[in-house]
């Protein structure tokens, strides 16, 4: 992705999505830590949980502030269908799956894992994508 | 959105969902009925078990050709706004839920059941997207 | 993007719904381009302009 950047804008937003997941994975090493040696309770199991979450809700609500901002139009455009992309392939395997967990005894797919695909299935379609308007 | 009827591609979209839903639960009443019956093993059961999220990928496949296939650019606009809201939220969700599966251990949400936790979204937000445009 | 849409609508006597018809999309479509909400793309733009036989600039004003 870093070759492509060609605005200021789009380079914040990249940025700013790595800093996002780097923030997730280091909370979770945090919350990992708390829950092993201070065993919380009750509300304060549930901050500490969620912990690693917040990072997350921050990248996808900068993303749709970021594409409000982008004002090039073709860059918004190629974003815009790579989430859709993202959006249809991660639902077609998160279903897919879950009917192999159920009948076939699949092995279990954490739910964490959902977002990471996403973004996977995103940067796909965004390779499809923009071989469309080579 | 009015007069549904006269749009083509509303038209074709609303056949081809309901054939997709239609074989959905056929092969889901199929998969459910056989199962515990017959207990098939091997090739059989990951075919029996992959028939319905088929018919749920088939749907998404749908959806995507009604999105290529409407004209009206307009509608198309707040259609994929209203879907992009949704994944947002379905994101959000299942990554906070995941990681109170692990850390709490609240019970385990069931992956196909991302599927309509997204459309519900797209439900939720679609009348805040038609109002920014009255 | 401001437009004298009303304008031209009015001059014809057409309703945003007959405008709609003849553009071949929703009502709501051509309430967005009119009320500024919604900036149609450059086939839409080509299509209002042949259809009031006039200019795209004519229509739009870019206040910029």
């Amino acid at each position: 992705m870093f070759c492509s950047i060609k605005s200021p804008t789009e380079r914040r937003y990249v940025i700013r999505m790595w800093v996002s997941a780097g923030l997730c994975v280091l909370f979770s090493v945090v919350a990992a830590l708390v829950f092993r040696f201070y065993h919380p309770h009750g509300v304060f199991s549930y901050l500490a949980a969620v912990l690693p979450a917040l990072p997350i809700i921050g990248a996808l609500v900068y993303t749709g502030v970021y594409l409000a901002e982008e004002k090039d139009e073709f860059q918004r455009n190629l974003l815009v269908q790579s989430l859709l992309g993202g959006t249809g392939g991660i639902l077609a395997v998160t279903t897919t799956w879950s009917y192999l967990e159920d009948f076939a005894h699949a092995p279990h797919l954490d739910l964490v894992w959902v977002y990471p695909l996403f973004w996977l299935f995103a940067g796909i379609s965004y390779g499809f994508v923009r071989a469309r308007y080579r | 959105m009015n007069q549904p009827f006269k749009n083509l591609a509303m038209r074709r979209y609303l056949y081809r969902f309901l054939a997709s839903i239609a074989f959905y639960t056929v092969f889901l009443v199929a998969a459910v009925w056989a199962f515990p019956r017959y207990h098939p093993t091997g090739f059989l059961a990951y075919v029996l078990a992959i028939l319905p999220a088929l018919a749920i990928v088939a749907v998404i496949v749908v959806v995507g050709l009604y999105l290529t296939e409407e004209k009206d650019e307009f509608q198309r606009t707040v259609l994929i706004q209203t879907m992009l809201c949704g994944m947002g939220a379905t994101m959000a969700v299942c990554t906070g839920w995941g990681f109170l599966e692990l850390f709490i251990g609240i019970p385990a949400l069931k992956l196909y059941l991302i599927f309509p936790m997204f459309w519900a979204f797209v439900g939720f937000f679609t009348p805040m997207m038609q109002s920014r445009y009255r | 993007m401001k437009n004298r849409l009303r304008v031209l609508r009015a001059e014809r006597d057409w309703s945003q719904a007959d405008l709609a018809q003849r553009l071949e999309v929703s009502r709501q479509s051509v309430n967005a381009i009119e009320t500024g909400k919604f900036d149609p793309s450059l086939p839409l733009a080509f299509k209002l302009a042949r259809l009031f036989e006039t200019t795209i600039e004519a229509i739009f004003s870019d206040e910029n």
